[in-house]
Formats: structure tokens, C-alpha cells, sequence
């Protein structure tokens, strides 16, 4: 039997996603659930194959009164095929604490294993990495909200499609996978364009709306990877806010394992 | 023209402003503390004011390929002459080859695990002046040579060509034997003296939840045994003696082994040190001149830290702390011997950083008792301030390390500032 009809509508589909890249039609007649896992898998597969990078972030923590502190950190990061990034964090300011660095193999899976350098004693100790919920340094993200996001450490489900600023976005909704997170869920707005976070509203275990954080000033890099370089975090509950700023982004470091180790946190500065 | 070449090339290495990175920085301490109790000798003082200043040089190349550290300290103390003093804490280079690290010159290096005593630490010795917890060190010169294999695991070799001498509270300080100890005059097991070329060799590494750090030292030994110094005969009922007049520290010759572990669980920290060591101690005093032994034994720390996250709804954390000590000597060797450390750590998280670290540790024996309360807060973004409360209590002569100093518990306020 010759079926030339059916040749034509897989060349043409071949053809289409070639030139348009992934077709949105991919998610049709797929469950909810099934479809919001498959758009945070787009995304991830998207951003694949950035390498390693290195910025500068400048915290700014406001609290109910508008009284500012600031934070001020240099990061760099390396991509692991097969799991979870690698990433080193030197705090600059406040100055107590300044030269001491954070060292994080995000794992897909289980907990992620952390080493933090502690200047003043020159000692490297290995930290309990359960603190998910914990506020990292004093702001409004939790350590979990800065940490390496991978597809696996939550369960979707697709809600609906809605225009945020103008942009046309997908509505997910994420569950946290891990007992130790602090939240019941979170609800995603993600760009149809080029699948980048907008927005995340964040739900306390008592399933209260805690927080919302919002993605500012994207940049794309190296042709492809997309970097909000603006952060906006909003407590609902305490009134208290941060802006987390990424600068002088850089790809392409050549930086390789040996640094993102215990010798190499010792060394950073 | 070989040598030239080679020259420019070093010149052009060091020169070259890609990737440079140069800082310049200054903590500045201010320090008042207070003895709750009198003294045990009259001509020590009761109260300190003082001040520290600790400036910092770090410049590096080639995105930290090489790199070199000034780190100069001085302190200025208004009760203790001795304790008006200097250091160089770090004047070296350090650079990176490939799996290869290579640092020359003064610098600090840290060994362990447990929170209390850091009893595998050996590398440098304790600026005692400073605190007696231990954790202020003086700069070691050395010669370190670290490979790093593709598991992240290291592989250390020290050679220490030079002994840094302790040094202690004057006759106005406290936290001191009731003797003053003459530690210009060292007594040394080996014949080179401070010049003995101590070596030591390291592999640390993680697997799994586990890390690990295996050790070996040979050469002098950083804790020194305190000897008789100078004697003067005196009249007793019971006929002429000899009386001490003061303490030399002498320093024996040792080999160690150590391990040294942490196993993290979630948010449990289980943590052990241990050491085996071989003392060579022969010395021949005024006084006493049979001091000569080997001496053969074991120690050990070991216990867990378990921390509790946003504690009653909050982002506060709070966490629990013990810790088993264990010295084969008894009351011979360091003091912690069978004793208990048990203490808790709060952290508020908040914008100042807010932290509170209270233990107290037991005597199983002879039910001794030590207190410390830690509490520090950041002030705006350049500044912090501490307070320090440390106790003895219930301290019986058997108990020898802290039966000296049972009266020197004290009350500290130390600003930091830092520009």
C-alpha cells in the first residue's frame, strides 16, 4: 500500500520544525499534566549546551519600611551533562562576610551537596544542603529559588494560555518534589516565543500566595541562552522585597571541573 | 638570551592586565574586655581595652593562575605588654598549573571537623595571645605542593622549614600558668631547633555524603610541655629548696597520624577527628632532669550537629551540638579527656545576620565546667559587633589544664570595622 498523502504530511512537519523549530503543535491531545511537563522539557532543551558562564549579582533587600541593605556576589557556573549544574558564589559585601564562597553540585535528584569556605579560618565545611526554604542571605529568595532549577525537581501540569505584558505565555503550574520545600506549588508564566520564565508566583505550605518574582531585561547570549538580567522578588506576607541584578555576563570561560572543587573554592576571590 | 627570553616572559606574565584582579582591605578590631573574677596573681589586670588592625593585599594574574597575598597583623592591648604584638599571617604566591597548586611563602591552613576542639589542626601554631579557642593562628612559612585529581579529591605535601615558637600572656595577662613562662628561652628536643625541617603529608576527598582527610606529620610539636626555667634556693621550715621562678616551653619531637571525617544526612552532621601520636620529650632542667619519655597515644573528638530550619514558623534556624572528647593521657594531656561538649546554635537570618553559639563543656571526671556564649550582629554593611562570655566553674586541681586559669573567665565587646 502507498500512502503519499501521509509521506507529504511528515515531510511537511519535518519541514516546518526545521524552519520554525519546535511546532506548538507538539502538545496537542496531550493531558495537562503531560503537557506541562513537556514545555518545562522544551525549555531545558532549549537552554542546553551554555558551557559555563560568570556574572556579577548585586542584591538590594528592602523591608517594610523601605530601608535598603545590599549584597553584593560573583558568580560562576558549569553545565553537567546528566545532572545538575555546578556553581561557585563569592560574597563581596556586606564586608563581615566578605571571601567567603559557596560551592553547589546541584543534583536532578536528592539533595544537592554544598561546601561553604569560611575566610577567617581558611576551612572548607561541607553544609546540610536540606535548608531549601531557608532565606539566602537575609532576602527574600530562598535558597531554593536561586539553585540550579532542573525539570526533575517538580511535577507540572498545563493551565491555560494567557497575554502577561503583551507577551503570549503558557500557565503552568509546579509542584515541588522534595518534602523539604517550602512551597505547596508554584504557578509559572513562560513565554510561547522563546520559553522563558516571566513569572512565578510562589504558595506556601499552607497554600497561601507568599511570593511573586518577576523576570526583567532578558539577553540572549552565544546566539541562544536567555538571561533576565533583573529579578524582582515580592513577599506579599512580610511587605519586604528584593531586586537581585545579574551583570557583565560572560559565556564561554573555558572554566572546567578543577575549578568547582574544594581547592578551587580555597582559591576563589 | 635563554635567560632574558625567559625573563620577559615572566615580566610579560605578571604584567598582563587581562584578567587581573587587585584588592586592598583593612578590618580594624576594637576590643574591651572584662574578668569577672580576680585574679589568681595580683600583678595580673583586671580589664583590657584594645585595638587590631589587619590589612589585606591580594593581587592575582591570568584569571587566578598566580596569584600573591599580604596579609601583616598587629595588635595593641592597654593590660598585657606580650600581648602587644605582631604577625605576618600570609606573604605568599600561589599558582595553578593544570591538576597542580603551588604555594610558597607564609601562609594558614586548616585541618578538621569538629566544632570544640580542633584537634588534628596542626600545620600552624596558636597565636594564643589572641583567644584560646584555637582558631587564631600564626603564619607558617611553608612550601605546599597540592594535586587535585579528576574525583576532586587532593593530594598535599608541606614541607615547613621553619617552627613558629608560641607565645604567652605576660606577667599582667591572664589566661596564663601562675608562673610567667620565659618563652624568649625555648628548650628544644631537636638540634636544629626552630630550623628542624618539619614535614607534612594530606589527602582529603568526598564521596558521597562522606568527607574524608587522612594525615601524616613529622616534626616539632606545636603544644609545648612547660619545664622549670630559672631557680633560686630558699629557706623551708623542713630546710633549703629550690623554688621556680618561671616556665620554659620546651618543644618535643613528634610523628602523628590523623583522620578526620564528616558524614552529612540531611540535616544531620556527624563529625570525628583522631589522632595517634609519638612523642620524642627529653630534657634535662635545672630542676628536673628526668623528663625523658616516649610517649605513645591516642585522642579523639567526634559528635553530630542537627539543625532545625525556620523554626515556629520563621526563617530562624536553630541547631544542637555534641561533642565527645577523649585524650589516652587523662589529665596528663590537653584537659579534654572525658569530657562533654553540648551547646546550640541560633541564626535569625535576618539583614544583620543575627547569630547566638552557647555550649558548655563537662568534665565526665571530675564534672568541671566550661561556658562560652557567642554573639555576633552586622551593623549598616561595613561593621559588626560581637560579645563573648566565656566561664569556668566547679574546677578541681585535678583537672590541671583549667585549674590554672579557673579564674579568668571574662566578658568581651569587640567591634570590627572594615574599610
Amino acid at each position: 500500500m502507498n500512502h503519499p498523502r501521509r509521506k507529504i504530511n511528515v515531510l511537511a512537519a519535518i519541514l516546518l520544525s526545521l524552519v520554525a523549530g519546535t511546532s506548538l503543535a507538539q502538545y496537542d491531545g496531550l493531558s495537562a499534566e503531560d503537557k506541562g511537563l513537556a514545555i518545562a522539557r522544551e525549555a531545558d532543551r532549549r537552554d542546553l549546551g551554555w558551557g559555563d558562564s560568570s556574572a556579577t549579582m548585586n542584591m538590594v533587600l528592602r523591608n517594610r519600611q523601605g530601608d535598603e541593605s545590599v549584597r553584593e556576589m560573583r558568580n560562576k557556573a558549569l553545565e553537567v551533562a546528566d545532572d545538575g549544574d555546578k556553581s561557585l558564589i563569592i560574597f563581596d559585601e556586606p564586608r563581615d562576610v566578605r571571601g567567603t564562597a559557596l560551592l553547589t553540585f546541584s543534583h536532578r535528584v536528592g539533595d544537592d551537596d554544598q561546601w561553604l569556605y569560611l575566610p577567617a579560618l581558611k576551612r572548607v565545611k561541607r553544609i546540610a544542603s536540606s535548608n531549601k526554604s531557608g532565606p539566602f542571605m537575609g532576602s527574600e529568595f530562598a535558597y531554593e529559588d536561586i539553585s540550579s532549577q532542573e525539570v526533575e525537581k517538580y511535577t507540572y501540569r498545563y493551565l491555560r494560555d494567557e497575554t502577561l505584558n503583551g507577551q503570549d505565555c503558557f500557565v503552568i503550574e509546579r509542584d515541588p518534589v522534595d518534602e523539604d520545600s517550602g512551597y505547596s506549588r508554584q504557578i509559572v508564566w513562560m513565554d510561547k516565543a522563546e520559553y522563558r520564565v516571566q513569572k512565578v508566583e510562589y504558595y506556601d505550605r499552607k497554600d497561601s500566595h507568599l511570593k511573586t518574582l518577576t523576570f526583567h531585561d532578558y539577553q540572549q547570549y552565544l546566539n541562544k541562552h536567555w538571561r533576565a538580567q533583573r529579578l524582582e522578588m515580592v513577599n506579599h506576607q512580610t511587605m519586604k522585597s528584593t531586586t537581585l541584578t545579574f551583570a557583565d555576563y560572560t559565556f564561554a570561560n573555558g572554566f572546567d571541573d578543577r575549578e568547582f572543587n574544594q581547592s578551587g573554592l580555597a582559591r576563589m576571590r | 638570551m635563554k635567560v632574558a627570553s625567559g625573563l620577559l616572559a615572566f615580566v610579560l606574565m605578571f604584567s598582563s592586565q587581562a584578567y587581573a584582579r587587585q584588592t586592598f582591605e583593612v578590618d580594624l578590631q576594637l576590643e574591651a574586655r572584662v574578668y569577672t573574677e580576680n585574679a589568681l596573681q595580683s600583678e595580673q589586670k583586671d580589664a583590657s581595652l584594645s585595638l587590631a588592625v589587619t590589612p589585606e593585599w591580594y593581587r592575582d594574574w591570568q584569571g587566578g593562575a598566580h596569584s600573591i597575598t599580604v596579609t601583616p597583623f598587629a595588635r595593641v592591648d592597654s593590660a598585657d605588654d606580650e600581648r602587644t604584638h605582631g604577625d605576618i599571617r600570609e606573604l605568599h604566591w600561589q599558582g595553578v598549573l593544570g591538576q597542580w597548586e603551588i604555594l610558597v611563602g607564609i601562609s594558614r591552613v586548616f585541618w578538621g571537623r569538629t566544632e570544640l576542639l580542633h584537634l588534628v589542626d596542626t600545620i600552624n601554631q596558636d597565636d594564643a595571645l589572641e583567644n584560646l579557642d584555637g582558631e587564631d593562628k600564626l603564619g607558617q612559612p611553608m612550601l605546599r605542593i597540592n594535586y587535585v585529581a579528576d574525583n576532586g579529591s587532593s593530594t598535599r605535601l608541606f614541607v615547613l622549614p621553619y617552627f613558629r615558637e608560641r607565645a604567652f600572656p605576660g606577667e599582667e595577662g591572664r589566661l596564663r600558668p601562675p608562673l610567667p613562662v620565659d618563652d624568649n628561652d625555648p628548650l628544644y628536643q631537636s638540634g636544629a631547633e626552630e630550623k628542624h625541617v618539619d614535614w607534612a603529608l594530606r589527602h582529603q576527598g568526598w564521596v558521597g555524603a562522606l568527607d574524608y582527610g587522612v594525615a601524616w606529620f613529622s616534626g616539632n610539636q606545636r603544644d609545648p610541655k612547660l619545664v622549670p626555667g630559672s631557680v633560686v634556693p630558699v629557706m623551708t621550715p623542713v630546710g633549703p629548696r629550690l623554688q621556680v621562678q618561671s616556665l620554659r616551653p620546651f618543644y618535643g619531637l613528634m610523628d602523628q597520624f590523623s583522620v578526620d571525617a564528616q558524614y552529612t544526612a540531611g540535616d544531620w552532621l556527624f563529625k570525628l577527628e583522631a589522632l595517634w601520636r609519638d612523642e620524642f620529650n627529653s630534657v634535662a632542667t635545672a630542676l628536673n632532669p628526668a623528663i625523658e619519655r616516649r610517649d605513645d597515644y591516642s585522642a579523639a573528638s567526634l559528635g553530630f550537629e542537627r539543625t532545625f530550619y525556620g523554626v515556629s514558623g520563621n526563617a530562624s534556624d536553630i541547631g544542637v551540638l555534641a561533642e565527645y572528647l577523649w585524650d589516652e593521657r587523662g589529665d596528663e594531656g590537653s584537659g579534654f579527656q572525658n569530657d562533654l561538649f553540648v551547646g546550640a546554635r541560633w541564626a535569625a537570618n535576618d539583614v544583620a545576620g543575627t547569630a547566638l553559639l552557647a555550649g558548655v563543656v563537662v568534665d565526665l571526671e571530675e564534672y568541671s565546667q566550661f561556658y562560652s556564649v557567642e554573639f555576633s550582629r552586622r551593623i549598616g554593611s561595613a561593621s559588626k559587633l560581637s560579645v563573648e562570655a566565656r566561664a569556668f566553674h566547679d574546677v578541681p586541681p585535678e583537672d590541671r589544664s583549667f585549674f590554672l586559669v579557673r579564674r579568668d573567665g571574662y566578658l568581651q565587646l569587640e567591634y570590627n570595622l572594615y574599610f
